[in-house]
Order: C-alpha cells, then structure tokens, then sequence
C-alpha cells in the first residue's frame, strides 16, 4: 500500500509560443525515489522549477500530501515540507556545517523570533528538536565527522552534500535534487547513491533529475521519461531500460 | 593642533551624514544589486517634508521628523513595490533607467511641492560647546549623536535579529535562503522601509546643518556612492568608515587648503584609495 506524497497533474508551460511542457503527470509516493531523466531542453529543469516554486506552471495542479500548493511561493512549500537542491551548490561558506545545516532548520520554526526571547520552556524544546533534526541530516549525508568544519573549505562533492543536509533540516516530505551527482568523481557518486537510499529509507521521497543513467538506474525505484516537453515513458528501471521510445529518444543501444 | 582636530569634529559631522547616505545604497545595492540614484533626492524630500510640517505648520521638530521618517519608510515600500520590483528579472540597465527616471520625478515633486527656494531647517540648537579651543555647535553635536545611533540601531538590527540576519542571507546567496524558509519577496521591502529612513534623517541632518535646494540631494548621491566605493560595494562596515573618511578629507581640504577644492580632494583620495586597494577599504578581496 503506497501513499502518494505529491502529485504532479497535467502540468504544461509556456513560454512565449514555446510550450516548454505538455500534459505531465505523475506522482511520488512515500519511501520512493523517482527519477526523472530526457535529453538537454526535454523540460526537467523546467518540472522542478514549477514543482519547488520558482516559477508558476502555465496550467495543471500539483498537490503535497492532497493540498494544493501550485499558487505558493518557494519558502511556503519548503514549510510544508517540499524543499529542493540546486545544480551548483548554493551554500553560505563562513559558518561551519553544523550551523548551516541548523539554518536550513529555521524553515520550520514555529516558535516566533519574539516568543524564542521571552517563552523558555517551549523555545528549549524546539531547539531541542532542531539539534536532532541536525544530527540526524548530517548522519544520513555523511557529514557528522565533518561538523565543526567551515564551509568554504569544504571539496566541491562536500559542498553539494552539505546543500542536501541543509534542506533535509527542513524535515521534509518530498526533496527535489536536482542534477546533485554533476561534476562528481565515481567515488562521489556511490556516496550519493548511497546517501539517495538512506533519505529513502528515513521516509523521505525523493525526485532526481540526472544524466548519470547508472546513479538513475541504481538508485531509482521508478523513472519518468521526458522528451521534447512531454513524458515519453514511467516505470521501473527494467522497463525504462527496456521501453522502445526510450532507446530511441535518448539511451541509445549501449545501455 | 587644535585647527586638525576641529576641521576633523566638523568632518565627523557630514562624514555622518555620507554614512547614513551610503548605508541605504549598500543594503539595497547589497540585497537587489541596484544603484538606487534616486536615493539623494528622496532624502531631500524627507528634509523638506521637515521643514513643510515644522517651520511652516508649527508642528514640533520633534513630531516633524516623526512623521518624517514613516512617510519615508511608506514612500520606501512604494518605491520598490512600484518602480524596482517590475524590473526585477530584466536586464540590469533597465533598473538603471527606472532609477535615473525615478531621480528626476522626485525632483520635480520636490519643486513642484516645495518650491525652488533655499531652506534651512529652524531647530533653534544655537548654543556653541567650547571643549579646549575646540568649538563644537550645539547642533553639529545632535548630528553626529543622531548619527552614530542610527548606525548603531542599524548593526544591531542586522547582525543580531531575525529579519536582519535573513537580510544578509539574501543579499549572499539568494536560493540558500529559500530553502532555509526565508519570504524573499518581504526582503527588499524591508530593505527600502530602512534606506529610506535612513535616507530621510540624512536629508534632515543636512536641511539642519546647511540647506536644502534643488540639485542638492543628485549631489549627496554621488558623495555616497563615492563612500561605497571607498568602503566597498555592499560592505555595511565599509560604508561607516568610508563615510568618515570622505567628511574628514573633504574638511581637512577645505580648513587648508581652499574650500573651493574639498570635493577634488575628496575624489583624489577615492582614487588613491582604489589605486591600492581595488576592493574598497573593507571590501573582500
């Protein structure tokens, strides 16, 4: 029994005449990783543009946990528990990793900046959470050991890490990354595989968009298949593997 | 000895004035990469709206500026949500336009409301403090206090609260602070509320302390981007210092060498300043 977290229906955007997305829909369900994978211009950075917020979709609806969030600004959803990386690593370099990834907790403080001066016992306890939720973003993306180091020393690899931790603070239902495996070496790669499956398993879905089709394959528990704006394809990676469309459009034989 | 350091209590005084000047560019300029001309004439206006309500209605000075700074923190908001906020997401010279645009209506607002005529702001502070030779006017003291606490309520605000800390955040990196909840939208309201305050008390100080006419606040702009530009683009610690460093030059210039050079002398200094350090006195490298 899955329960769908988000659901994308008939989502399309245009800009100008260009219509960048026609008719997308799918879902991600609880304890899912779906990937979503097309060639360059097939309308990815454009889906997680419109699901995160940073741009309105021209037409269709998307739900989190049954409410519709399409009308909402990007900080809202991230307080409603949809949150997102981005391509490069959008990161503050001077604190050191623990306090960044406690900023990403202040996306869902509910005690109010005056009530934290004045209401203790309230205040103590929500900090008391914030610092679990810290502890358990750096422990699912590796990071614990490397809590009291500064940002701006951090490798590349490090950084994009740190960008998932921070957003995962925002204890969220759904987390989008976007191209997070770009520029990494192999050994980078099978971290974040392996820190894809351990967010999966703390109950957290998980969309990736990516062009690395063994990272896709590895770690996705379905896939989403666009081409020219319009899904193509969903299923397995058995499937996908397998779909006629999909070899045609952008795996090639090799795979 | 003793005309050093007067020339530098009197270049403290307007150096204070270039720091509240340039602390409202830098957070704008900080936060929305804008180069806010309009900036000069608005505070202007928050000088004459002073002068309108106290020397012309009998409203206490005190209650003046009150109404003052809120007309300049609304006018603030307006600004941003009427004139910037439309040209976000358009090429940068379009925000240039808009603010070149803006600098003229505001001008023309203030002469048409206000009249061409020359004003000094009544505060009736005429006592003159005489501290070892030094001459310190009554008035000149109230400006530099009024100064310094507003730069000071300003670094407590944005280092030590919330909403000041989420200023900073946006102004360093935009789509981090998205994800750490922060309404990115609210933040350059903010941003303007407080420039233009800050903006209004340094029309004030200046209405005071000299005069306020035409033209005037287009010059106080190009002062306090000089200060920026001394200080460094965006740094809030630059444009403190940088402010004092222009009004001390500018009146060390003109107490020794001729009045008529202060603004040269000014410039060599920001030139030589730039020579040595391109990135501003307390700008990152």
């Amino acid at each position: 029994m899955h329960t769908d977290v988000l659901e994308v229906d008939g989502l399309c955007k245009s800009f100008g005449g260009v219509k960048a997305l026609r008719d997308l829909s799918f879902t991600i369900r609880q304890n899912e990783v779906l990937g979503l994978i097309g060639p360059n211009g097939s309308g990815k950075s454009t889906t997680v543009n419109m699901l995160s917020g940073a741009m309105p979709p021209t037409s269709g609806q998307l739900r989190l946990g049954g409410v519709r969030v399409e009308g909402l600004n990007q900080w809202d959803r991230v307080a409603m528990g949809l949150t997102r990386t981005y391509q490069t690593a959008s990161v503050f370099p001077e604190f050191t990793v623990r306090e960044h990834v406690m900023l990403g907790c202040e996306a869902r403080r509910t005690v109010s900046p005056v009530a934290h001066a004045f209401r203790l016992r309230r205040n103590r306890a929500e900090d008391r959470q914030m610092q679990e939720r810290v502890d358990q973003a750096l422990e699912l993306t590796g990071l614990t050991g490397d809590r009291d180091t500064i940002v701006g020393v951090l490798s590349a690899a490090q950084q994009r890490f740190l960008m998932i931790a921070t957003a995962l603070a925002s204890s969220p239902r759904v987390i989008l990354l976007d191209e997070p495996a770009a520029g990494m070496i192999s050994h980078e790669r099978e971290t974040l595989a392996g820190m894809i499956g351990r967010i999966r398993d703390a109950g957290i879905s998980v969309l990736v968009i990516e062009h690395h089709m063994a990272l896709i394959m590895e770690v996705c528990d379905r896939i989403v298949v666009l081409n020219f704006g319009a899904p193509i394809a969903q299923g397995t990676p058995a499937e996908i593997r397998g779909n006629r469309a999909v070899i045609d459009a952008y795996l090639g034989e090799a795979v | 000895m003793t005309e050093i350091l007067q020339q530098i209590i009197n270049g403290i005084a307007i150096g204070g004035v270039y720091v509240l000047i340039a602390l409202g560019l830098t957070i704008v300029f900080g936060i929305l990469g804008i180069a806010h001309f309009a900036h000069g004439s608005v505070s202007m206006f928050g000088g004459y709206l002073t002068f309108f309500l106290a020397a012309q209605h009998g409203i206490p000075l005190a209650l003046a500026i009150t109404i003052a700074l809120i007309t300049g923190m609304v006018l603030g908001v307006l600004i941003e949500l009427l004139a910037y906020r439309p040209v976000r997401h358009a090429n940068h010279i379009n925000a240039f336009i808009v603010a070149l645009g803006l600098t003229m209506m505001v001008e023309g607002a203030n002469l048409q409301f206000f009249g061409a005529e020359q004003i000094v702001i009544p505060t009736g502070a005429t006592r003159v403090f005489s501290i070892g030779g030094v001459t310190l006017p009554e008035l000149r003291l109230y400006v530099i206090l009024a100064a310094a606490a507003l730069i000071a309520a300003m670094t407590i605000f944005v280092e030590k609260t919330k909403t000041g800390q989420a200023i900073r955040a946006v102004a360093e990196n935009r789509d981090a602070a998205i994800l750490m909840g922060i309404n990115v939208q609210m933040i350059p309201l903010v941003v303007f509320a407080i420039s233009t305050a800050l903006g209004v008390a340094a029309g004030v100080m200046v209405g005071s302390l000299f005069a306020i006419a035409p033209g005037v606040g287009e010059g106080l702009v190009v002062k306090g981007f000089a200060v920026l530009i001394l200080g460094g683009l965006g740094s809030i610690p630059g444009a403190v210092v940088g402010g004092i460093v222009l009004g001390v030059t500018e009146a060390l210039a003109a107490g020794f060498i001729s009045s008529a050079y202060k603004d040269v002398i000014a410039f060599v200094v920001m030139i030589a300043v730039l020579l040595l350090r391109p990135q501003g006195l307390m700008g990152r490298a």
